[in-house]
């Protein structure tokens, strides 16, 4: 019964896409406003589609209908409701039918945020665009990729669960759902792009409307990443929580392209420049999704020649070329009012401090995606098996990632148009005493590897620059009577404070990547062992069941203080344990035990690995403090200038701090 | 004559990249041989660091202080292999493994194993096996 209501909301979806689509451009191209406010019912009828096919999912799921497929082969009556819920996203057709719910909720948002500008065709193309995306995925999900498809034969008494990996943590929960969250929101900026070239108005208007929602993606995005990092820390027991892999890198891609966008559409708005590289910009955000989903979702990383069995790959590596084709076809064919007004008035200026940070953005996204995709371009051509190992991504990103940091501690100091050194004397004095403090204290300490003195004073470079105005900023705010936090709100504001989580977060990963020590210890029952410095002691072992699974877990004290219990955990329907860690966190050290392997005999030894990493929950302080400083910038702040002010009018020369100070 | 230049110092920043990426991709690329097709290449391969894939030989497994040897077979050709290390806990005859090491004369002398389809090997090829990616 749910697979019927199931399969017809995928139905009643594609057709509304499809018809809301129809009546839209019709209405567009003839100039009828009925045509057009008649498919604005469509669009609600593909959001009521997405979640009834989504509830749907989710009432089979929790009432444990075997009688269709998807739940027979991923739900089972031993698993907690938590990851019941969360099993509509562990498989390829679930988390297809969650990125259409997370389309159709940005659609209706937008749908109801620019209520007012429904009759503008720059709007009404970017609602077909939308719709265009819609009609597609709900196409995967009546095709290669439903999820509702019955049960051939004897309906099952039950099902092995999801992956034991993906129901081993609470926060597969969380994380698919937010970084999906993240992912297809930038189908937003997209579209309106989109439009805008269709339309013919180039100009910063498009730009200014899509500001909130790409600092939504962002942030979501943003978060998403790191939980998939701290996901995998959690659970994947190696201890460490990025290694370069594909499923990382696809999401890691449109982040990078993302975060160049939100940075070189500011000269956008101010000059009017980089029209053409903006817009390329949105679109390899969006069209590196796509790709990220087909090299993720579509097997082709088992196998170049495995990728056609499910025609989900040819129809996503499809999709793809297509936005490719159209938007370099648009982009040609409005080539002559993309041509910007405004230029370059001297090297050194905010303008072109943000050239650089493209063009390093821009740079890290090539490396990470050329070694993404590399071993499949190998096998292809070669028909050879390959991997690119950790060394290549680490080798190539970090120069690129040291020179980030490098900018983002002097782009804000700079004025635009044109500094003076005076003025940049004023503003990097207090960063640059930061920065010399740091590599003086680290070389102190014996510390002596150049990249991570590096990474350190870079960091601290990067961090002072944008307390320091967030600093200005909030005094100011005080000077003028307003609340602390109102210093801090706005663009610019929250801009810096996700610096400072930036900062936070690069300083866990090159610590965590510099100083780890790891090592696999046999211990009797109360014996201790020295990793780093804390002393770890074996205490023993006992087998404990959960509904869902049975786990051997060691007990083990760290530092003669509390005992935690890595474990090894067995799944009914898995053939193999799956370890489960056990992680003490610190401010300073995390200390990560595994479960290597059991005793044998009843008071024998054990294998306990032991991880110790220094500043890991940097990473997740550094994700939240992002969080909360995209948080800050989709609050408006003060302004000293409209938005809509002309682009490229001459600014006084003598500049004042830029942004931080609210006249 | 400006924009001549311009293209110069353009085109030779590309190339230097180019050279630095390529030299990048080339050494930290890792090969995955089958056993039989690391023994048509034996040559070829030299000493360089690849990832051998095949079964434990049954009955081939001996242990020595520091280490095992045994032999991996597949479609009808074997290698002898030298291992350094503790093996895993789930190492024994008949299991498909994946070692990392480099051939030392007609032995391959390696120093880690990955039993296929454990945690340990999913760890290291989260893509090849993890239904979080292909369920």
């Amino acid at each position: 019964m749910t697979a019927i209501v199931g399969h017809s909301a995928a139905l009643l979806g594609f057709l509304a896409s499809t018809g809301g689509l129809l009546f839209l451009v019709v209405g567009l191209v003839r100039k009828r406003s009925d045509l057009i406010r008649a498919s604005w019912t469509w669009v609600w009828g593909v959001v009521g589609a997405a979640v009834l096919g989504f509830g749907a999912m989710e009432v089979a799921l929790v009432r444990h209908d075997f009688s269709m497929q998807y739940v027979a082969d991923n739900g089972s009556r031993s698993t907690p409701l938590l990851y019941t819920v969360a099993s509509a996203w562990s498989a390829l057709e679930g988390s297809i039918l969650l990125w259409v719910l997370v389309l159709s909720i940005y659609l209706a948002a937008l749908s109801l945020r620019h209520r007012a500008q429904r009759h503008d065709p720059v709007f009404g193309w970017a609602l077909a665009v939308m719709l265009v995306v819609a009609g597609f995925f709900f196409l995967l999900l009546l095709g290669p990729a439903n999820p509702f498809h019955t049960v051939h034969g004897a309906i099952p008494t039950d099902g092995p669960g999801p992956n034991p990996l993906l129901q081993n943590h609470p926060l597969m929960a969380f994380h698919p759902p937010i970084l999906y969250a993240g992912y297809v929101g930038f189908t937003v900026p997209f579209a309106f792009a989109i439009a805008s070239l269709i339309t013919g108005r180039v100009d910063e208007a498009w730009v200014l409307a899509m500001r909130r929602w790409t600092l939504v993606a962002f942030g979501l995005l943003s978060v998403g990443i790191v939980l998939g990092a701290w996901w995998s820390y959690e659970v994947l027991g190696w201890g460490g929580f990025w290694a370069w892999d594909p499923v990382e890198n696809a999401s890691f891609l449109p982040w990078l392209t993302a975060t160049a966008y939100l940075h070189s559409v500011l000269v956008q708005e101010r000059r009017g420049m980089l029209r053409v590289w903006n817009l390329s910009l949105v679109t390899a955000t969006f069209a590196l999704t796509i790709l990220g989903t087909f090299l993720t979702r579509s097997g082709v990383l088992d196998s170049v020649h495995s990728f056609t069995e499910s025609g989900i790959g040819p129809m996503l590596l499809g999709f793809f070329a297509v936005i490719v084709v159209v938007v370099c076809g648009l982009l040609a064919w409005r080539g002559d009012a993309l041509r910007s007004p405004g230029t370059i008035d001297s090297p050194v200026s905010r303008e072109s401090a943000f050239l650089v940070n493209n063009l390093l953005f821009a740079a890290f996204a090539f490396v990470v995606l050329l070694g993404t995709v590399f071993p499949l371009i190998a096998e292809a051509l070669n028909n050879s098996r390959l991997t690119i190992g950790r060394p290549y991504f680490d080798r190539m990103t970090g120069p690129i990632g040291l020179a980030l940091l490098f900018m983002m501690a002097v782009a804000p100091a700079l004025p635009w148009r044109k500094a003076s050194t005076g003025v940049l004397r004023d503003r990097l004095l207090v960063p640059a005493w930061a920065a010399g403090i740091t590599l003086v204290v680290l070389v102190a300490f014996g510390m002596r590897s150049v990249a991570a003195l590096l990474a350190f004073s870079l960091g601290a470079f990067a961090g002072a620059a944008a307390l320091r105005q967030l600093v200005l900023a909030a005094r100011a705010s005080r000077r003028a009577g307003d609340p602390l936090w109102r210093g801090v709100a706005g663009r610019a504001n929250g801009g810096m404070v996700v610096h400072l989580g930036v900062v936070v977060l690069a300083m866990g990963f090159a610590a965590s990547m510099s100083f780890v020590q790891r090592d696999e210890i046999r211990m009797h029952p109360g014996q201790t062992a020295k990793v780093g410095r804390h002393h770890v002691t074996y205490v023993g072992v006992d087998t404990k069941k959960y509904p869902n699974h049975t786990a051997v877990r060691a007990a083990v004290r760290i530092d003669n203080d509390r005992i935690f219990r890595p474990a090894l955990s067995t799944f009914p329907f898995a053939t193999q344990a799956i370890g489960t860690p056990s992680v003490r966190g610190g401010v300073f050290d995390d200390v990560y035990l595994t479960l290597v392997s059991p005793p044998t005999t009843r008071g024998g030894t054990a294998v306990i690995g032991v991880v110790v990493t220094p500043l890991v929950n940097w990473l997740w302080a550094g994700g939240a403090i992002i969080a909360i400083g995209t948080g800050l910038a989709l609050v408006p702040g003060k302004r000293r200038r409209r938005p809509t002010a002309p682009a490229s009018e001459p600014f006084a020369t003598d500049v004042p701090e830029p942004e931080a100070v609210p006249v | 004559m400006k924009r001549g230049r311009a293209s110069l110092i353009l085109g030779v920043a590309v190339l230097l990249a180019g050279g630095l990426l390529w030299k990048g991709l080339t050494n930290a690329t890792v090969y995955f041989k089958t056993v039989d097709e690391a023994v048509a290449q034996r040559s070829t391969l030299g000493d360089r660091r690849f990832r051998l894939e095949g079964i434990v030989a049954p009955g081939s497994v001996h242990e020595r202080g520091g280490g095992v040897d045994f032999v991996v077979e597949q479609n009808n050709a074997s290698v002898n292999v030298h291992h350094v290390g503790d093996p895993p806990e789930l190492f024994r005859a008949s299991v498909p493994v994946v070692l990392e090491g480099h051939f030392q004369g007609r032995t391959y002398e390696s120093d880690r194993i990955l039993v296929k389809h454990t945690a340990e090997y999913r760890k290291a090829n989260p893509t090849r096996v993890t239904d979080y990616v292909k369920p």
